[in-house]
């Protein structure tokens, strides 16, 4: 599902006729047209490094004459032949080819992702200053190493560095790679920034789960819930005075033996559920235990990857919709051709990207557009932290309209501070609150595996 | 995302450092004013290269400078052109590296792997540095005891004129 290109291509820098033939990887030159890389801009400018030295000559060389001292002569002579060092050299172009390469072509959500980055010089000039800067993606985060490297090369002569990223939700794109050549003396320095390309899809590994209970709200269709009507099925529900044209094997025969009655057994009629899977993605759900952890909204994300695959594999029709500023709407569908295109939706959709959105959103008019899209038979399971009372009003609101509720709610409370478990008891209120209004909800720690939390918080639901 | 350590990467900030004592050291040798003034730099120089101000590393360089004109003004001992000569290219690497330590510190940070570009600017400095001091020694024993004063001026003017001319082309 994820798919992560690494690239690299020669550069087109004027490197005086220079071969990329020379560095030790041609085969690469085959990405040219879309993961190339160019040069974005480049600037020349003076460092002031060597500004002063000028002054020593004159000072040294004055004190000298006027004291009729050779010694200092001596020493106006180190300076002048500084400053004809500074003179002479020249500033090398950035003849650089730039190679982009991540452990892990497919990471999934948390994981750490290290990128190794070779810098070749494939020009025929030595680089006797080369500072690279890489782009790293804005949202995803530096864990370990460095994305910056110093270092000198001759021609040919390949180095390289590597860091570890913290890979969270949504695809990164690699910006531009910076680099700093400096002429020998150090005297003046080329700014060249390349376009590499390249870009890190991270999507919540959708690998299914424990089925997740749902609620006795079905579709027509046939399937694993259990409901509370009377027909065709496997677990006894009733009996009933026979009809004629009721088949023989469903005639309760004891009972026939034992008073002479004909009856009819009936059964818990099995139907497919059609979900929505709602997301919690305003503002008030990027909460998180610290620095470290994965926000509570994206946890939520992660879960309804799993519960929705498990529920494909059930045969329930699911879709997805968000409580975000941006429209997200996914009808609930069957089949492998609605799989790949929650898989899009889950890696490129704006709204499920990792970054906190910007928007407000108002809850009371989002769940009112909602209502009007969702057919009558459509049970919801919402994916929210639940760490304001408006989670608690969407979930109260869709469960006045009819619709069933589950609500998986990832915990992102702590209780280091007297701050932190004062928000942990009103979550605990708001989760009692809805229980009592009939929601159901599971309490997720995530330090605990979804699946372990769904076996051991269902086991007391009923059916 | 955690902070970038921006101090002046170590290597270049030690051997900036080192090049500053044998600056100070040759000062003393020569005359011992000298090596108060360029003890001073080393005061200013110090602290510049560990909180990364290219300021005080600038006004390092300058005083230990002065402390080497100081030194070469006063002084006249048995091999002072030596340690004058030795004194200046180390202070000269001393201002140069230091800088450089800063310049790292500023673009790359002190985390990142820079020991190669370090190695090769320090490396370019000292021989430059090496080969003026043996040339203009070997040159000053050769012939330059035996000329007058200004003619060495003269000389000293002509390599002036000489690198301007280097930087038209």
């Amino acid at each position: 599902m994820s798919s992560t290109l690494s690239q690299s291509a020669t550069d087109e820098s004027t490197a005086g006729g220079a071969e990329s033939g020379s560095g030790p990887s041609t085969e690469t030159r085959d990405g040219r047209s879309e993961g190339s890389q160019r040069i974005i801009s480049e600037t020349e400018e003076d460092t002031n490094h060597w500004r002063g030295i000028g002054a020593l000559t004159f000072v040294a060389g004055g004190a000298g004459v006027i004291l009729k001292q050779p010694a200092l002569l001596l020493a106006a002579v180190v300076a002048v032949a500084y400053l004809a060092y500074v003179q002479v050299t020249t500033v090398p172009q950035a003849t650089v080819r730039i190679q982009r390469e991540l452990s892990d072509p497919t990471p999934d959500l948390g994981d750490d992702l290290t990128v190794t980055v070779r810098v070749s010089n494939v020009g025929d000039r030595v680089l006797p200053d080369l500072r690279v800067v890489d782009g790293v993606p804005e949202e995803l985060t530096v864990v370990g190493g460095t994305a910056r490297l110093g270092t000198a090369l001759r021609p040919g002569e390949t180095d390289s560095f590597t860091y570890t990223l913290n890979a969270r939700r949504g695809t990164h794109e690699f910006k531009t790679c910076d680099t700093i050549v400096r002429d020998w003396a150090g005297k003046r320095e080329r700014h060249t920034r390349f376009r590499t390309g390249g870009e890190v899809v991270v999507t919540p590994s959708l690998s299914s789960t424990l089925p997740m209970p749902l609620r006795k709200q079905t579709s027509q269709y046939a399937g694993r819930v259990e409901t509370d009507l009377a027909g065709d099925g496997v677990e006894f529900h009733s009996t009933r005075e026979y009809r004629a044209g009721d088949p023989l094997s469903r005639v309760d025969w004891r009972r026939y033996a034992r008073t002479g009655d004909l009856a009819t057994l009936q059964f818990r009629e099995e139907r497919a559920a059609t979900v929505m899977l709602l997301l919690d993605l305003r503002q008030e759900a990027y909460v998180r235990r610290d620095d470290d952890d994965l926000h509570a909204a994206d946890l939520g994300i992660n879960a309804a990857g799993q519960i929705f695959t498990t529920l494909l594999e059930t045969g329930d029709r699911v879709g997805i919709t968000a409580l975000a500023p941006q429209k997200v709407w996914l009808s609930p569908g069957l089949g492998n051709e609605h799989r790949v295109e929650v898989e899009e939706l889950f890696a490129h959709h704006p709204a499920l990207s990792a970054e906190r959105p910007q928007g407000r959103y108002s809850v009371t008019l989002g769940v009112r557009n909602l209502r009007k899209r969702l057919s009558g038979d459509i049970q919801v399971m919402f994916f929210s932290p639940l760490c304001d009372d408006d989670a608690v009003k969407a979930a109260q609101l869709l469960h006045a309209h009819g619709h069933k509720v589950t609500v998986l709610s990832p915990d992102p409370t702590n209780d280091e501070t007297l701050g932190q478990r004062f928000a942990s008891v009103e979550r605990a209120d708001r989760i009692s609150k809805l229980r009592q209004g009939g929601v159901r909800v599971l309490d997720w720690d995530p330090d605990e595996p979804l699946a372990e939390s769904i076996a051991r918080n269902t086991v007391r639901w009923s059916r | 995302m955690t902070e970038i350590d921006r101090r002046p990467v170590r290597l270049s900030a030690i051997v900036s450092l080192g090049a500053a004592a044998v600056a100070a050291l040759a000062a003393i040798l020569t005359a011992s004013v000298g090596g108060v003034v360029a003890g001073l730099g080393i005061v200013a120089l110090a602290p510049g290269l560990v909180v990364g101000s290219r300021r005080l590393v600038h006004g390092g360089g300058v005083v230990l400078a002065v402390g080497m004109v100081f030194a070469g003004a006063t002084g006249a001992g048995a091999a002072a052109e030596l340690f004058l000569l030795v004194g200046t290219a180390a202070t000269v690497v001393a201002w140069d590296v230091g800088q450089n330590a800063v310049g790292l510190g500023e673009q790359l940070g002190r985390e990142a792997e820079t020991t190669r570009a370090e190695l090769a600017h320090i490396g370019a400095t000292l021989v430059v540095g090496g080969v003026t001091v043996g040339v203009a020694y070997g040159l000053y024993q050769v012939a330059g005891s035996g000329q007058p004063l200004p003619a060495l001026v003269m000389l000293l003017v002509a390599a002036l004129v000489l690198t301007t001319s280097l930087r038209q082309t």
